[in-house]
């Protein structure tokens, strides 16, 4: 029976295709202005660290979104001066998918298209990466509830805009979508400086360019990760399936994948009811509400005073300068997410999990939180 | 008898009105020209290799080409005195780089044995090819023009254009392209608004085949902005050229656009210009109108003072005064705004290094920051 109850809650996690960005980051833009702009894309001699093609773009950039972040193999680049993340490398990444580790310190925390290209499950399929079946998002019946388009064009499927996850979706060009964002100060995204008013505000000042998404992000991105370094996710604690906070890293994704997410009926987390038996996986819900369960001992492998865990992060539901993260308290600081269990952009397993879902087996381990991970870091005597 | 005196008066007035409204090139004739290259004596400030050697336009100076025996020094590299005419310098024969300059810039740069870059300037000099370009860059089309056609190269003589004006012409003519020294302008050494043919339009930039007939308007600065090259102190100040604007960012090429510089350059590299939005920038704007909005309306600061490093168009220009401030919503972004004509020490003729554009450097608002006034906060 517990076997079957992880199967039914996991699968629901599986069938959610949810977009969840932890993280190529793009903090304010610093350093020489040729390393990523040309007034002229006919310019001769045409310099070496300039590897593009299909210019002049817009921006006077030197490259589209995918060409300046992308690499041969690594998950950040030097651009002169400038540390750029990556998020689609030409060479497969190393992503250990068995043990406790389920990709932390190998990809940055949104995960690398690179799988996009191998598998139409295994990545969001933006700017002609790999290819898809899919005609629209799954879940995507309430996109104008969401403030989406009715009827999606999954031709235009990309990295910003309407037809994307970054920057202003009322403007369907990627570039004018994110305009201004990398040359925004965002320091009000950063722990030590965090402004919460200011956050969101505008889509350089939102997370990761995700306009109107606060959160606090990680300098390098998760390129290092531990419990006391990594993306603060703002979450809710739901008490319904209404659409939760519109600042919420969730939020973001279920503009897409609303149904995932809320609605009434036979969409949302639950039918009738809000709470256990779920219908589909809750989000924006804190595990602090069922503490007394196995949700209780929540934290990071080998740890038993409720480290947070960058194998599965968690969110929190009021955000603030210098907060504490390298521990949870089961008060409005253990919220599911989508991106507790899925990486954003792409990732070598199905559904752009985090870890193996194959490798989930319940029952296998008298402590599995500390000896499997991925869904057992939540689901602890599963 | 006062009708006597008034007469008188006028008189007077008529000899000295030559000199202060229709100057223009002034002076003996013999510091520019010989009537006869085999003339003996031969005199020391004259070019040794125009002895026995006949030049157009009977010039006694020559260097690589006619215009730069006067317009090269190897003392000065702004302005030299020529009997009573002030010369500006455009190619600084010194073998150190100069560290002033004209507004233009300065050819020291592209020139081989100089600073022989050739992405630092125009390659006007004969025989010097482009290292690394075939034609100009952003052509139209029309570097197919004839043999060593202007808008495929500068260093050798065009022949085959099928103008009997264009004929043989190269290097510096490329782009000046009826010279007329002799035009009644405005004093030499002296500034003045420039707006017709009769004038030789500003700095003899005029037009040929569909821009016939036409040329640049401006204000040309006495001096030719000499010791303004980084801008110095003279922020604010109204001692520069000004430049005409008229805002089309529609397309298009040639003096269709107004008698602007931008307009002139678009006649070799009209792609620039006519391909500069899609949905979005894609080429930095030109005869565009600098926004006043967001960073843009920062221009020049809290006091939008003019810059001379970093100038912009201004849509009228019929005071003949050049303001001392730069007013954003009205006044346009330029090629020269960014770029000298001749050369300058940096790639691309920029008027600033490049690599120097530090974004979130902290940096004063020089240079690309004059306009994009906080990408460098």
């Amino acid at each position: 029976m517990k076997r079957a109850a992880v199967v039914v809650f996991v699968g629901i996690i599986v069938v959610a295709f949810l977009m969840v960005f932890g993280s190529p980051a793009m903090a304010k833009v610093t350093g020489v202005c040729s390393n990523c702009h040309t007034m002229h894309y006919s310019q001769t001699p045409w310099p070496e660290w300039w590897n593009s093609s299909g210019g002049p773009y817009r921006a006077l950039t030197v490259n589209d979104c995918l060409g300046c972040h992308s690499a041969n193999t690594g998950v950040t680049k030097t651009l002169g001066t400038s540390t750029v993340p990556v998020v689609f490398t030409t060479t497969e990444p190393t992503y250990t998918v068995t043990g406790l580790v389920a990709g932390v310190g190998e990809v940055l925390a949104g995960g690398n298209f690179y799988w996009a290209d191998t598998s139409d499950a295994k990545g969001h399929n933006v700017s002609g990466i790999g290819t898809t079946s899919f005609t629209e998002p799954p879940g995507y019946s309430q996109a104008t509830s969401y403030g989406r388009p009715a009827t999606w064009d999954m031709s235009k499927f990309t990295c910003a805009g309407t037809y994307g996850c970054h920057g202003n979706p009322d403007v369907e060009d990627p570039f004018a979508a994110i305009s201004g964002a990398h040359h925004t100060d965002d320091s009000c995204l950063k722990l030590a400086t965090y402004d919460d008013t200011e956050a969101g505000s505008i889509v350089g000042k939102s997370y990761r360019f995700l306009l109107g998404i606060k959160g606090i992000e990680d300098n390098d991105w998760e390129k290092t990760a531990s419990s006391s370094e990594h993306n603060v996710y703002l979450g809710e604690d739901r008490t319904s399936d209404a659409i939760s906070s519109t600042h919420t890293i969730s939020y973001l994704c279920a503009e897409c994948h609303g149904d995932f997410h809320s609605g009434t009926g036979n969409k949302g987390m639950d039918d009738d009811n809000f709470g256990s038996p779920w219908l589909r996986h809750p989000t924006d819900y804190d595990m602090g509400n069922v503490q007394s369960k196995e949700y209780g001992n929540y934290g990071a492998p080998g740890t038993t005073d409720h480290s947070y865990s960058v194998i599965a992060p968690v969110g929190w539901a009021t955000l603030s300068a210098n907060m504490t993260i390298d521990k949870v308290t089961f008060s409005d600081d253990t919220i599911v997410l989508c991106v507790s269990c899925h990486r954003a952009h792409g990732t070598p397993n199905d559904d752009i999990l985090r870890w193996k879902y194959d490798l989930m087996d319940a029952g296998s381990s008298d402590d599995p939180r500390n000896e499997i991970g991925g869904c057992f870091i939540c689901h602890t005597t599963k | 008898m006062t009708r006597k005196i008034i007469l008188f008066f006028i008189f007077i007035g008529l000899i000295f009105l030559p000199s202060s409204v229709f100057a223009y090139v002034s002076g003996p004739c013999s510091n520019c020209h010989t009537m006869h290259a085999s003339q003996t004596p031969w005199p020391d400030e004259w070019s040794p290799e125009v002895e026995g050697n006949p030049q157009p336009y009977l010039l006694a100076t020559m260097g690589s080409s006619p215009c730069v025996g006067c317009h090269s020094s190897s003392s000065s590299s702004t302005y030299y005195t020529l009997g009573t005419l002030k010369v500006p310098v455009v190619y600084y024969t010194g073998s150190a780089a100069p560290t002033s300059y004209l507004a233009g810039g300065n050819f020291w740069w592209v020139k081989e044995g100089k600073g022989g870059d050739d992405t630092k300037g125009h390659n006007v000099f004969y025989n010097e090819g482009d290292d690394y370009l075939s034609k100009a860059p952003g052509d139209l089309g029309f570097s197919n023009c004839s043999t060593n056609g202007c808008h495929a190269n500068l260093h050798l003589p065009a022949t085959g254009t099928g103008f009997p004006e264009l004929e043989n012409k190269y290097g510096c003519q490329g782009c000046h392209l009826n010279v007329k020294h002799h035009a009644k302008d405005h004093p030499n050494g002296e500034s003045g608004l420039v707006t017709s043919a009769d004038q030789g339009w500003y700095r003899f930039l005029s037009g040929h085949m569909s821009g016939n007939g036409h040329g640049v308007e401006g204000y040309e600065h006495g001096e030719w902005e000499a010791g303004l090259h980084d801008g110095g102190d003279h922020q604010g100040a109204s001692d520069h050229n000004e430049y005409l604007g008229v805002p089309d960012t529609d397309g298009g090429y040639g003096f269709a656009l107004g008698h602007t510089t931008t307009a002139f350059c678009t006649g070799c590299h009209g792609v620039f210009h006519d391909y500069q939005y899609d949905n979005g920038w894609i080429r930095h704007p030109s005869d565009a109108v600098i926004p006043n909005e967001r960073e843009y309306q920062y221009v020049g600061g809290a006091s939008h003072l003019y810059d001379p490093l970093s100038p912009v168009g201004k849509q009228d220009i019929s005071d003949a005064t050049p303001d001392t401030t730069v007013t954003p919503g009205s006044d346009v972004v330029m090629c020269l705004s960014c770029h000298r004509p001749h050369g300058s020490p940096y790639p691309d003729l920029l008027r600033w290094d490049y690599t120097e554009q530090i974004a979130g450097g902290g940096g004063n608002d020089k240079g690309c920051f004059y306009c994009h006034t906080q990408k460098n906060d």
